[in-house]
């Protein structure tokens, strides 16, 4: 049943993922705070089942999400030159932390940022190999 | 172990202790003390691998070694690779083994080049079917314990990976049969009083916890990272408070100030609530004893807390004397 077979989704490599670039949303408003956090106001999601409790009054406009300070500096330095590789590495030197402590931090924070549209990762098309 | 540093770091694991490159790090890990298996790769490849089991006494370690050279040379037969095994190769003397190192080298296959997904990226276990890799293994029995451990050390054709597998196999040693085991992972390096056994084991965002147990007393050893992160943000009595909450919900704790080894650090006694020595008598000689610092040479904060009927104060600092911190 070919027309009701999803796409399947495109296979990317532990390698691919570590030359992945975070990229800020530049949609999204952000509050610098004095001691180094970053405040990011998310505005809510636009589906149908989430319009309508708006429209009930259930849900706010925005969304506050304050980032602590080493959130925060990751936060920054997703400006679409560093690669993941480059923010673990970072992290890892900054915070005295070990390679793969650091790659599991980054890569459970990232994907976060990523599901709540904070944040895109850029892979090169060119790297990535459909099934 | 300090990312991009040099030199080597020790791992301790179910009562087998090595020191291996710095950059190489557990990255699985399953099975028990009497059978294992476990493997440390250095962000690229498995560069370490371990298993062991216990094995008859009488059947002769030359046996053994055969039957691991024939598996490496029907793995590379399946694989269509030619396979050059070198026995009897020399490493220093390992006190309290009997023991042979053989290395292997594989050649280019006979038949095509294997993609990618074929060379074992998949299973790290069987790294034979690489075209470009060369290992050095060694087959060791314990005279303690009788466990008989298998050694790998995988390296590249241009790389032949002798000089760290000489360091990692003559720095191996067991400690049954002594006073206390090492234990030692992800920066958490400690000494656990003999009788413990591993209950658990997690490594979570900037976490590293083991739990162990006698039949009497639970030891946790924590080691987090991002002290001063944490520590900016509440006191760490309060922070140890909302990590361990189940495990002080029993507790009425009183806390006092108590460095250790310079560092900032407070000891914590806990007695039973009065509702839940009600609901337990037989336990009602249950204590918590908890004793929590934080390094900031490495900026980590190290838990040793052991809860139980024993004496706890003891297990904890017996454990507090054999920890790590920087060096």
């Amino acid at each position: 049943m070919g027309i009701f077979r999803r796409k399947s989704a495109p296979r990317i490599t532990r390698e691919q993922v570590m030359n992945t670039r975070p990229i800020r949303n530049p949609a999204i408003e952000v509050t610098h705070a004095e001691n180094g956090e970053v405040s990011l106001k998310l505005p809510r999601r636009r589906v149908w089942w989430i319009n309508l409790l708006a429209r009930l009054g259930g849900v706010p406009e925005y969304r506050i999400l304050t980032l602590d300070r080493v959130g925060s500096s990751v936060w920054e330095l997703c400006d679409g030159e560093h690669t993941v590789r480059d923010l673990i590495s970072l992290l890892a030197s900054e915070h005295k932390l070990s390679r793969k402590e650091a790659e599991l931090s980054m890569v459970s924070y990232l994907r976060q940022l990523a599901q709540r549209g904070v944040v895109a990762l850029a892979v090169e098309s060119k790297e990535l190999a459909h099934e | 172990m300090v990312s991009g540093s040099t030199g080597y770091a020790f791992l301790g694991w179910q009562g087998w202790g090595l020191e291996h490159p710095a950059d190489w790090e557990l990255t699985r890990v399953r099975g028990s003390r009497r059978e294992s298996y476990l493997a440390l790769d250095d962000g690229e490849r498995i560069r370490l691998e371990m298993s062991w089991k216990p094995v008859r006494r009488k059947l002769p370690l030359e046996k053994l070694v055969e039957k691991q050279v024939k598996a490496v040379e029907l793995a590379a037969r399946g694989r269509k690779l030619d396979v050059r095994i070198r026995r009897r190769q020399g490493i220093r003397r390992l006190a309290g083994f009997q023991y042979e190192c053989f290395t292997w080298q594989t050649g280019v296959p006979k038949r095509g080049v294997p993609k990618p997904d074929e060379v074992g990226l998949g299973s790290p276990e069987s790294r034979l079917g690489a075209p470009d890799v060369g290992s050095c293994e060694l087959v060791a029995r314990c005279r303690d314990c009788g466990r008989v451990i298998l050694l790998r050390v995988v390296g590249d054709k241009d790389r032949p990976p002798m000089e760290e597998a000489r360091r990692v196999f003559a720095s191996l040693t067991c400690y049954s049969g002594k006073e206390f085991e090492r234990w030692g992972t992800f920066g958490l390096d400690v000494k656990v009083p003999a009788g413990f056994e591993l209950e658990g084991s997690s490594l979570r965002t900037g976490m590293c916890e083991l739990v162990f147990s006698d039949r009497r007393t639970e030891l946790h050893v924590m080691r987090v990272s991002l002290g001063r992160a944490i520590l900016e943000r509440q006191k760490m009595v309060a922070w140890y408070e909302s990590v361990a909450s189940q495990l002080l919900k029993p507790f009425v704790v009183t806390w006092s100030e108590r460095p250790f080894r310079f560092h900032i650090g407070h000891a914590g006694v806990g007695e039973v609530r009065t509702r839940y020595r009600l609901m337990s008598v037989f336990r009602s000689t249950r204590k918590l004893s908890v004793r929590l610092f934080y390094c900031e040479p490495m900026d980590k904060i190290f838990v040793v807390a052991a809860d139980g009927s024993g004496d706890v104060d003891k297990v904890v600092e017996t454990a507090l004397e054999g920890l790590v911190c920087h060096r």
